[in-house]
């Protein structure tokens, strides 16, 4: 039974508040009873019992599940109202996949129509290719459109859905819809070894006088050009439009499960893993030995060719003990020495030699004294180097060591 | 012995020793930025790196100083809350589904309007790594201004710097660790949802 076209316009006209209430909730399938609610809410003149038998006859509605007796909007009507909205859905790549499966089958009968030289099916398989291609081409314009709907809905959503939730939404367009375009366009990939059979196909054709006019081959051709630069434009475009938000929800998702994991193990194990807070480490610049900070600046500044001279270290009453002889013992051998035995190239190296058996802080106090002693002529040069004097660790430039009038 | 010092003369050099001592970090805007950033970054690295210091020049618009002696366990308390400061702080704008990259490192903000105390399950863990009260979460983010992770105004407001970006790191880090093991080490087995990304 087929239904006019004025006849459907006519219900529509008369109980469009129906189909709005529907459409409002499209996710959904109804029972009878909840139908004819739905219907008894709405202005309709007739009784409802005849509106809902109408809307089962003219098939806007189709059983969703008959075991239940569900209904719910029939999938053409659903796509007609998408289409009078302008809401696009994405095409699947099983749906891009099949198309390409009839341009192959279809380019096989075109090719065993070349040979039997029957034109008459010839040309209808020239007419289906054309018709896949033109669908192709159609597929990718309305993929672009709904990527960029759904781009604009994830972007407004944000109050409402987690960035975990928006990434999922965007991420799966991405995998679904976006990956399956790259493919076609690898030029080693399906459609272009299609594309180039096809276009391989017809010019042994026409060169066979199988084609009654060259330009029939040509409009195939341009087809092709145009699904090749459709698929460019929809790639270029879908991915400009999703990358950035994809890269940006991308980041947050993963801020925000890694943050959640953070305080799980807080709440669980009341710490956060050693691992993750290593990861922040500071510099806290410290000396494997016991020199302090203003010896290593003036080591620093020696280096740098700075001229002033080096503050005077100074140790603190609690670590440093009055190791007084030690320090002026070690002074006085110093000042004992004779003159032949300057410059002393590396004056660490000398204490550690002839003074290793005393006290590590003694040793470093006469360092300090004997390289701002004025009598002295202190250079420090590089490298930085470790020396293991008397129990301790020293790093410091070379140090040599001369008296001054000898300079 | 180590590579000799490098006879380019490096601007700054004491004020940056300094700041790598104190666990500076120099973001876009600060003058030392601009003498690190430059074309004598290398020749600073090679410098500090006699000291056993290592200089990290981050793209994201920061520099910063680690010592390879440094004892893996000191500090960890401070370090505990600023990572936990962060995880509410991610935590509580991804339930809000607030742009949390953007809402983060949004400038002169208020202590008050921060949500770490907004909820029950935040206050308790903030509590847990000793941070209490809004004063206490004040302070805290006061301590950071000396290593360049915030800046404060005069007006009390306070705009994370570029180097705040290390704590959100770290959160990327707990994730990335789940994959395949959670963030103590065991192994969960768990699919993440991002699999197959490009």
């Amino acid at each position: 039974m087929l239904i006019s076209l004025q006849e459907a316009a006519s219900f529509l006209s008369s109980y469009h508040p129906v189909i709005d209430e529907l459409w409002r909730r499209q996710n959904l399938s109804f029972s009878e009873a909840e139908l004819l609610a739905i219907i008894r809410a709405t202005p309709a003149q007739a009784s409802p019992g005849y509106v809902l038998t109408q809307l089962k006859r003219m098939r806007f509605i189709a059983e969703a599940d008959a075991q239940r007796g569900e209904w719910e909007l029939s999938l053409p009507f659903v796509r007609w109202l998408e289409h009078l909205q302008m809401l696009a859905r994405p095409v699947s790549s099983a749906v891009v996949q099949a198309r390409l499966t009839i341009l192959t089958q279809t380019l096989e009968a075109f090719t065993a129509a070349t040979t039997r030289n029957d034109w008459a099916d010839g040309r209808d398989n020239l007419r289906s290719a054309r018709e896949t291609i033109q669908q192709l081409t159609d597929d990718l314009a309305q993929t672009r459109a709904a990527i960029a709907t759904t781009v604009g809905e994830v972007k407004s959503e944000h109050r409402r859905q987690g960035a975990v939730e928006r990434f999922r939404r965007i991420n799966r367009l991405w995998q679904d819809y976006l990956l399956p375009i790259l493919e076609m366009l690898n030029p080693t990939g399906q459609l272009e070894v299609l594309c180039a059979s096809w276009g391989r196909q017809l010019t042994l054709a026409t060169e066979q006088g199988f084609l009654p006019e060259r330009r029939i081959a040509e409009r195939i051709d341009r087809d092709i050009q145009y699904l090749r630069v459709s698929l460019r434009q929809s790639f270029r475009e879908c991915r400009n439009e999703m990358e950035p938000l994809h890269a940006s929800l991308r980041r947050d998702s993963l801020l925000a499960e890694g943050a959640a994991r953070i305080l799980r193990q807080l709440e669980q194990d009341s710490m956060v893993s050693t691992t993750l807070l290593n990861s922040v480490c500071f510099s806290t610049f410290r000396f494997a030995g016991r020199i302090s900070e203003e010896a290593i600046e003036s080591s620093l500044a020696r280096v740098r060719e700075i001229t002033a001279p080096p503050h005077l270290i100074e140790f603190g009453s609690a670590q440093v003990p009055q190791e007084a002889g030690d320090v002026e013992d070690i002074l006085n051998a110093v000042h004992e020495l004779p003159a032949s035995a300057f410059p002393i190239n590396d004056l660490l190296n000398w204490l550690a030699r002839n003074h290793g058996d005393r006290d590590f802080h003694a040793l470093l106090q006469a360092f300090s004294l004997l390289v701002s002693d004025t009598r002295f002529l202190a250079r420090f040069v590089a490298p930085i180097g470790e020396y293991a004097i008397a129990g301790g660790v020293v790093r410091c430039g070379q140090v040599s060591l001369e008296f001054r009038n000898a300079a | 012995m180590s590579e000799s010092i490098p006879s380019t003369p490096l601007p700054n050099l004491a004020a940056i020793f300094r700041g790598i001592k104190a666990g500076r970090h120099w973001c876009f805007g600060d003058l030392e930025y601009s003498d690190l950033n430059g074309e004598l970054f290398d020749a600073y690295r090679d410098f500090f790196g006699q000291l056993n210091l290592t200089l990290h020049r981050d793209p994201r618009g920061f520099v910063f100083a680690t010592d390879e002696d440094a004892d893996d366990d000191k500090g960890n308390d401070r370090i505990s809350k600023y990572v936990v400061l962060t995880a509410v702080w991610v935590d509580a704008l991804a339930d809000q589904g607030r742009d949390i990259g953007k809402s983060i490192f949004t400038e002169r903000q208020r202590v008050e309007d921060l949500p770490h105390f907004a909820t029950e399950g935040h206050r308790r863990l903030m509590e847990q790594v000793g941070i209490n009260s809004v004063d206490e979460l004040q302070g805290i983010l006061k301590g950071l201004e000396r290593q360049g992770f915030v800046d404060w105004s005069s007006d009390g407001r306070f705009t994370p710097r570029p180097a705040f970006h290390r704590f959100l790191d770290v959160c990327l880090a707990a994730k990335v660790a789940t994959e395949g093991t959670d963030v103590t080490g065991k192994q969960t087995g768990e699919i993440s949802s991002e699999e197959g990304l490009s």
